[in-house]
């Protein structure tokens, strides 16, 4: 199971998710996944620091006004994006620890206590990453 | 201009007084203005009596493990120092040349070095994955309170930086770079022992080795200052 399984499943949950928006978080080299998505009809904003991306953002860091549905990636790397922004979230994670890992994710309900999710709708290990899809909303 | 005021840190037991005593004849061997040097320490034996000192416990207002932000101290100074020209300076920096025309020149931000020794390639080519940095924190001057920005910025965002980052320069480099909050010196001021074959170059030279112990799978050869021979060696030692 690799990346592509991972962007088949996160295009069949945001598909599923009926959310006419969303923001792509530290999605790096995944213009594909976002071309498919825009695809269907669905806003996209792609939010990464990263300089070699027109107008690099940072979701942590940055003013970004996030869209219905966030899609953040790369957890093991950030700050937990539940605790910017309340609403509809997906969240994927690893547990490489590489040296730029802050917050390696051993298993979904990590990812689903940081992120204070109240309730969930799916969650899964596919590969070596850890997926959840939930809300954190009041 | 006034006074220059040197600041520099010793805390626990990895630098001996010497470190502190000899920076401060480095510097005072290769500065033709008046300056101060305070050492801000948690063990004040063994300085020479022209070294101020503060203690180093009232100096980190910030509660999480100090392997985050690891040696954000030297923030703090941007906050609690802000009149006149003030650098802060790592005790592993061997100045060796006059240094006068650098640390009196104008500055209109924060004045970091640039780690001009490394490609770019190599902090940009993997920028996403956190473990770039191109900012090195061991040799910053500041006017009055040109630190605050910086400062706020570290205050506003404490709880993400301090979970996401391990190293000051790392906040630096992933934040308060692309924010524009610094400036650098111009190439060919510092050098890099470890990272530009041990040749003496520049006007001060840096040792920095804590990014090998702090991080896993890097199996460089890196000398501490007091493991130096050759003109390393020679320069530190007649500072004594």
């Amino acid at each position: 199971m690799g990346r592509r399984d991972l962007d088949k499943l996160l295009l069949d949950w945001i598909i599923e998710s009926g959310c006419e928006s969303v923001t792509f978080v530290g999605a790096n080299d995944r213009e594909h996944l976002v071309r498919k998505v825009a695809g269907v009809g669905i806003d996209v904003d792609f939010v990464d620091s990263d300089p070699k991306f027109g107008n690099p953002r940072d979701a942590i860091f940055d003013d970004v006004a996030f869209k219905e549905l966030v899609v953040a990636f790369n957890a093991e790397k950030h700050f937990p994006i539940g605790r910017k922004r309340r609403g509809e979230l997906i969240c994927v994670g690893d547990n490489d620890r590489h040296n730029g890992d802050c917050n390696p994710i051993e298993k979904c309900e990590t990812m689903i206590f940081q992120n204070k999710m109240n309730t969930l709708f799916r969650e899964t290990k596919i590969g070596k990453w850890f997926v959840v899809w939930g809300t954190n909303a009041d | 201009m006034d006074k220059i005021n040197f600041f520099t840190f010793k805390w626990g037991d990895k630098y001996g007084p010497e470190y502190v005593n000899r920076l401060y004849k480095g510097i005072k061997a290769n500065l033709s203005v008046p300056f101060t040097f305070t050492c801000i320490t948690d063990d004040g034996l063994g300085l020479i009596d022209d070294i101020d000192i503060i203690d180093y416990t009232t100096f980190d207002p910030f509660d999480y493990s100090k392997d985050r932000i690891f040696t954000r101290e030297k923030l703090v100074l941007f906050d609690r120092f802000t009149t006149g020209r003030n650098i802060w300076v790592d005790l592993d920096a061997l100045v060796h040349q006059d240094i006068t025309e650098e640390v009196t020149q104008e500055i209109d931000k924060p004045t970091f070095i640039w780690n001009y020794w490394n490609p770019l390639s190599r902090s940009y080519d993997w920028y996403g994955r956190g473990v770039s940095c191109h900012v090195n924190s061991s040799f910053v001057m500041w006017d009055g309170d040109m630190g605050k920005e910086i400062w706020d910025f570290l205050l506003k965002h404490e709880e993400e930086a301090f979970f996401t980052y391990k190293s000051l320069d790392k906040f630096l480099f992933y934040q308060c770079y692309r924010k524009g909050m610094m400036n650098f010196w111009k190439k060919g001021f510092v050098s890099n022992y470890n990272r530009e074959a041990f040749q003496k170059k520049g006007k001060i030279t840096i040792f920095n080795t804590s990014h090998i112990t702090r991080n896993s799978g890097i199996s460089e050869v890196a000398y501490e200052l007091d493991e130096a021979t050759g003109w390393a060696e020679e320069i530190w030692t007649s500072y004594s």
